[in-house]
């Protein structure tokens, strides 16, 4: 897989999938101003820019709970996997909104006659000595920056470049961000918003993001610990425990999952990390021959874990064989792109 | 995801989520109390 550069290819699912999201954004800050805009009429520059920074920034806390719930979603349920594989634009939707919203925070201070004081109150070294003091902006603004950094490496290019694992582990900085966000929300609106319900409404978005990815990681647990092989092999059991055109998935004791297909008669293992994005390929199902991963479409072969030409992936694949007429599984990897499916009689 | 993307995962939420319901109710604690509503001007 090289890292060179290729514009996304739009197809007709992205489109719709990113106009919805665009409709909805233009929808809902279009409907939080004019409600705000009934229980107050703004009287300056300043007015219209807050009006402006409370509907953006509503509406990216809402956007930045959605996304980070179709993870968690996708892994308990695979109704929600389309939402999953769009949902880097998802984020580089959110990270526009939250820019804008901080566009209207500068405007706010130049409409307001000011246009430094927020580089003075962030750089005010003496408030970061007490919690009480320390403004919620600076929260706001690291969390700003962590998301320009993701929706900035979202690419694919950036994704080839920094390998998957790197790229994954790199774009769990979500996490804080949110982290963050809601902790500006609670140390700015809800110092003088006293509507318990809309304390309620934020503390109750980051309890539902925490309790899904809490419920989807520990639900997982008992997966990873693997099973013992016996003389290097694994047993799987009869060809037909492993259901027709999907998959079985194991895992040897402190190693990665694998990812047992069966095709009719030939049965074929790859690893189960998809090597576009560590997708759970054992999850995905065989079109055609190919095994495609389940979040975006990948495809293999069976026979040897090559992607079909003019694609140039390649995946580990695990040696089988029968036994008393049970499959049985070598853990150990072999070459990306070695042939390995072997051949049943009936399954 | 990788094995140990997984774990990570798995411990990183719970520690996550004690953190900033911590953080979130100590912001919460410390505001300062609300502004008395204005007293009406005597006629």
């Amino acid at each position: 897989m090289s890292a060179g550069f290729a514009a996304i290819g739009w197809t007709r699912k992205k489109v719709v999938y990113d106009l919805v999201l665009l409709a909805g954004v233009i929808l809902y800050i279009g409907l939080a101003i004019a409600l705000d805009w009934r229980k107050q009429p703004p009287t300056s520059a300043a007015d219209l820019c807050g009006l402006w920074i409370r509907a953006s920034g509503a509406c990216a806390f809402l956007m930045l709970t959605l996304i980070l719930c179709i993870g968690p979603l996708a892994r308990l349920s695979r109704v929600f996997l389309p939402l999953l594989a769009n949902r880097r634009h998802f984020g580089v939707l959110t990270c526009i909104v939250a820019l804008t919203h901080f566009a209207a925070v500068l405007g706010w201070y130049v409409a307001d006659g000011h246009p430094f004081n927020l580089l003075f109150e962030l750089t005010k070294w003496s408030d970061y000595a007490a919690w009480s003091t320390i403004s919620f902006k600076v929260f706001g603004f690291i969390a700003l920056a962590i998301m320009l950094l993701l929706a900035a490496t979202s690419h694919d290019y950036w994704l080839a470049f920094l390998t998957p694992p790197v790229w994954k582990a790199m774009h769990m900085l979500v996490y804080a961000a949110f982290g963050l966000v809601l902790i500006h929300v609670a140390k700015g609106l809800l110092q003088d918003e006293r509507d318990p319900w809309i304390t309620a409404y934020f503390a109750g978005c980051f309890v539902a993001v925490a309790a899904l990815h809490m419920t989807a990681g520990w639900r997982e647990a008992p997966k990873d610990a693997g099973e013992a092989p016996r003389e290097n092999w694994i047993r799987i059991g009869p060809p037909s425990s492993i259901p027709d055109k999907r998959a079985r998935i194991v895992a040897a004791p402190d190693g990665e999952r694998i990812a047992i297909f069966r095709d009719g008669d030939e049965i074929g293992a790859v690893t189960n990390l998809c090597a576009h994005q560590n997708g759970p390929l054992g999850e995905g199902r065989i079109v055609d021959g190919c095994i495609v991963c389940p979040w975006h479409g990948y495809e293999y072969r069976l026979k040897d874990g090559c992607a079909p030409p003019p694609f140039k992936e390649r995946l580990a694949t695990f040696a089988l064989r029968i036994s008393d007429g049970m499959v049985e599984l070598d853990p150990r990897p072999l070459p990306p792109g070695t042939p390995a499916s072997i051949r049943v009689e009936s399954a | 995801m990788t094995r140990t993307h997984r774990l990570v995962h798995r411990w990183l939420w719970p520690v996550l989520a004690l953190v900033v319901a911590g953080l979130f109710v100590a912001a919460l604690v410390t505001r300062p109390p609300p502004e008395p509503p204005a007293q009406e001007q005597k006629r």
